[in-house]
């Protein structure tokens, strides 16, 4: 072995890894223009004040649905606000709103994903019907009957993206629980005495991650579709809120004459769904080992 | 005449992530007539990647270079794949290590053993009716030592042990009638008393239709039993070639060394002596 | 150290039963290693398994070192009987965890066991089995098959137990790499005073490794034996005789 391969540390180990894993990525083009949009939209939301050119709440009339120009980039809407301006401070509740979804029901799929295939009969048999039920239901169809039942809000929009997040996630888990339950690395675990809980945390939740990751990857798309839906039709952000769902919605009244009302917040979504497809391609095809054995 | 197999300098490389190549198989020759040939190594020694690259069936990233490749006179290194393909099918066979992946799990083995049969039969012009090519097939797994192929020809490929498996997988080779035959790790998942039988059953049928067999193992004394002839692998080379009954006058260090540190059953029950592997292995020989 | 009466395992249930050990019996002294050979599906690794606790359904008597195996694979007497009896698997490649370090692997034990020195325990087990401490932080496809099978016996043995169940140590590895596993494991038993239960398919191996074996066909025991009349072919039943036949 090389001197290369020498790890005085944990620590330089796992950064061994993570370059190696980063070098195979970089050979990616898609995966690294998907990467590059999900920075950029971290980038905006972040600099928005900054980035910004004039403030997205305040109505100027006078400017009423200016077409794209130089004053205003991308134009401006039905009171005049600026529709590049709006677009920015929107990118901060597109990443709130997915990342409540992924830390609430991401978490919760992987917990009863596995705790259901590790121990197997009536446990499994419950926690999966609980599942078939929840996939049952239409998403957009539940969603929307529980921010019927809450009231609108953006909070209520990702609770409700929640509810109809995790099952895919929990059958995911369990799939993968159930391809190593019997791997000998978790008889030789619990052979030195640990409990079921130390085996699920800290030995079988490592073997789910990469899978979650892709697929969490690829539902981010379809999280930020299911929001802007929500949005479109009154449910989701409130006025005068720049979600982009909600600015379409708006927009609508004139696509035919003043169509970048509704096209640019359009274009926004499109594009940052289309990066998180590419990201989620790329990992999948580094991390999933099934695909691995395909090429 | 021409040999059956002649191979000169064949090598196999694989690139590396840094972009260097990894040498897999290096100038590997042989020249085989209608013989046995073992091939020996320990696994990664490149004994499976040399058998690929005969067939031609080597995966994507695997680049081959060859003095020459000919099989019976063919250049195989010219031969396009449709040639390629009808040799691989009619005069070149080959059995892989797990007959459970080389099956097609969702078929009855008696349809598989038909259709094969009757492929064979059309590529030579003829056509054969379902119901004559299904005797022949009860014929063949009756060759292979199947006692009752009336019922393993309606089963499917999970239902069969290894050993029945690997049977089946060699009738199979044997539909066409090739004249050379690749072995690879066949019996290395099996039993020691199914093993005897498999061997058994493939001596009969390589020396009975006069065929060129290349038996590829990493079990050195089941090898130098089984074949003529052997050539011993170590990190992509040949390292010495010998004749199978000659075994225990092997001269490469790496023989011997490989001999000597298989237990027995009644060896003493002392530390078994150590492979020491020397760097000077990995040069060519002068 | 190792007492088995008329073990009887089954796995699946109703119309899909099989009794896959059937009446078997072996006493193993301590310090001894025993032995247990058959081709597969003779049930010899099922024994092993059912000594872990890692059978769900068994019948007859069990015991390591007087600690009934009922008491030992769950309820207060478990770690004091994971002390005493630990295992290692077949295939270095499937044991350990694809995503952990194998350091971690062999410290793990010692941290639920709350044993002492852990640190210091893991640099002696991997210096025990031959490799240095700078191997801690490797994952697993970093080693080859033989340093796999290496970290594999030292978490066996970062519980210091009495007791180690050896299922098919050595064949998923190639046979210059098996010679130094063998020596290691003959070295670590005479060091530690270690009672050995080895299964193997290969009847050098055992003969090689062990003072007494039984032939398993089937699920039963067909012939217990010392290893001198093994290695002088004077087996008594005819399946012995033959399974010496084909090893040869």
């Amino acid at each position: 072995m090389s001197a290369a391969l020498q790890h005085p540390s944990p620590r330089q180990a796992r950064l061994r890894a993570a370059r190696s894993f980063a070098r195979r990525f970089r050979r990616n083009p898609l995966g690294m223009a998907g990467l590059f949009i999900g920075l950029a939209l971290i980038f905006m939301a972040i600099f928005a004040p900054l980035l910004a050119t004039h403030d997205p709440y305040a109505p100027d009339f006078a400017a009423r649905l200016t077409a794209p120009g130089w004053n205003y980039w991308l134009g401006t809407d039905e009171l005049g606000r600026d529709i590049y301006t709006r677009i920015l401070y929107g990118s901060r509740i597109t990443i709130f709103i997915v990342a409540l979804v992924v830390f609430t029901s991401a978490p919760i799929g992987l917990l009863l994903g596995v705790v259901s295939g590790y121990f197997g009969g009536w446990v499994d048999a419950v926690l999966m019907r609980i599942t078939d039920v929840f996939l049952a239901v239409p998403k957009l169809l539940l969603a929307l009957a529980f921010v019927a039942v809450l009231g609108p809000g953006i909070v209520n929009a990702a609770l409700a993206i929640t509810l109809t997040a995790w099952p895919p996630y929990a059958r995911l888990a369990r799939a993968e629980t159930l391809a190593v339950r019997n791997a000998d690395f978790v008889a030789a675990i619990a052979l030195a005495g640990a409990s079921p809980w130390r085996i699920i945390t800290r030995h079988i939740f490592p073997i789910c991650y990469s899978s979650m990751l892709v697929r969490v990857t690829f539902d981010m798309a379809g999280i930020i579709l299911i929001a802007a839906g929500l949005g479109f039709i009154g449910l989701g952000a409130q006025p005068p809120l720049p979600e982009w769902g909600a600015m379409i919605a708006s927009g609508r009244r004139f696509i035919f004459e003043q169509w970048w009302v509704a096209a640019m917040p359009g274009a926004a979504i499109f594009i940052v769904s289309l990066g998180f497809n590419f990201l989620g391609d790329a990992l999948r095809d580094l991390l999933d080992p099934h695909a691995k054995v395909r090429q | 005449m021409n040999p059956l197999l002649d191979i000169k300098d064949l090598s196999v490389s694989f690139a590396k992530e840094d972009g260097t190549l990894s040498h897999a198989v290096q100038g590997l020759s042989l020249k085989m007539g209608r013989e046995k040939v073992g091939i020996v190594g320990e696994s990664g020694s490149g004994k499976s990647l040399t058998a690929r690259a005969i067939l031609g069936v080597q995966s994507s990233q695997a680049k081959v270079t060859a003095g020459h490749i000919r099989f019976d006179g063919i250049d195989l290194a010219a031969a396009t794949p449709a040639q390629l393909r009808a040799l691989r099918g009619d005069r070149i066979g080959m059995i892989m290590q797990d007959p459970r992946h080389s099956l097609n799990p969702v078929h009855r083995i008696g349809d598989q053993i038909v259709e094969s049969i009757r492929l064979g039969a059309a590529q030579s012009g003829q056509r054969l009716a379902r119901r004559a090519a299904w005797t022949k097939a009860r014929d063949i797994l009756e060759a292979v030592d199947i006692r009752d192929p009336d019922r393993v020809l309606q089963l499917y490929p999970h239902e069969v042990s290894g050993g029945m498996g690997q049977r089946v997988m060699i009738a199979i080779a044997f539909v066409r009638e090739p004249d050379l035959l690749i072995a690879d790790e066949i019996t290395s998942a099996l039993d020691v008393t199914v093993q005897a039988r498999v061997l058994d059953v493939l001596d009969e049928m390589v020396s009975r239709r006069d065929m060129g067999l290349i038996f590829i193992s990493h079990d050195l004394p089941l090898v130098s039993r089984f074949c003529d002839r052997v050539l011993v692998m170590y990190a992509g080379r040949v390292v010495e070639e010998i004749a199978a009954r000659d075994l225990a006058k092997a001269t490469h260090p790496y023989t011997k060394g490989l001999l000597r540190c298989i237990p027995r059953i009644d060896g003493p029950q002392e530390p078994l002596p150590i492979l020491q592997r020397e760097a000077s292995w990995l040069e060519p020989p002068p | 150290m190792i007492k088995i009466d008329n073990l009887d395992v089954w796995y699946g249930a109703g119309a899909r039963e099989t009794h896959v050990v059937q009446g078997a019996s072996l006493h193993v002294e301590r310090g001894q290693s025993f032995g247990l050979v058959g081709e597969s599906g003779s049930g010899k690794s099922t024994i092993l398994r059912a000594i872990s606790g890692l059978v769900p359904r068994w019948g007859g008597a069990m015991s390591i070192d007087g600690i009934d195996a009922r008491d030992g694979h769950r309820g207060p007497q478990r770690p004091k009987y994971l002390r005493k009896v630990q295992m290692v698997f077949q295939d270095p490649f499937a044991s350990l965890h694809p995503k952990r370090l194998v350091g971690e692997a062999i410290s793990e034990p010692m941290k639920i066991n709350k044993m002492d020195d852990i640190s210091e325990r893991t640099d002696a087990l991997f210096a025990a089995i031959g490799l240095t401490p700078s191997h801690r932080y490797r994952y697993p496809h970093e080693l080859s098959g033989g340093q796999r099978q290496r970290i594999a016996i030292a978490r066996a043995l970062a519980l210091e137990p009495d007791v180690l169940l050896l299922d098919e140590p050595t064949s998923a590895l190639d046979v210059s790499i098996q010679a130094e596993i063998l020596n290691l494991l003959e070295r670590l038993r005479q060091e530690r005073g270690l009672t050995y239960l080895i299964v193997s398919h290969d009847l050098a191996v055992i003969s090689h490794m062990c003072s007494r074996l039984a032939v398993m066909s089937q699920g039963r025991i067909v012939e217990t034996l010392d290893r001198d009349v093994l290695a002088h072919g004077k087996a008594r039943e005819q399946y012995t005789r033959d399974l010496i036949a084909a090893s040869r």
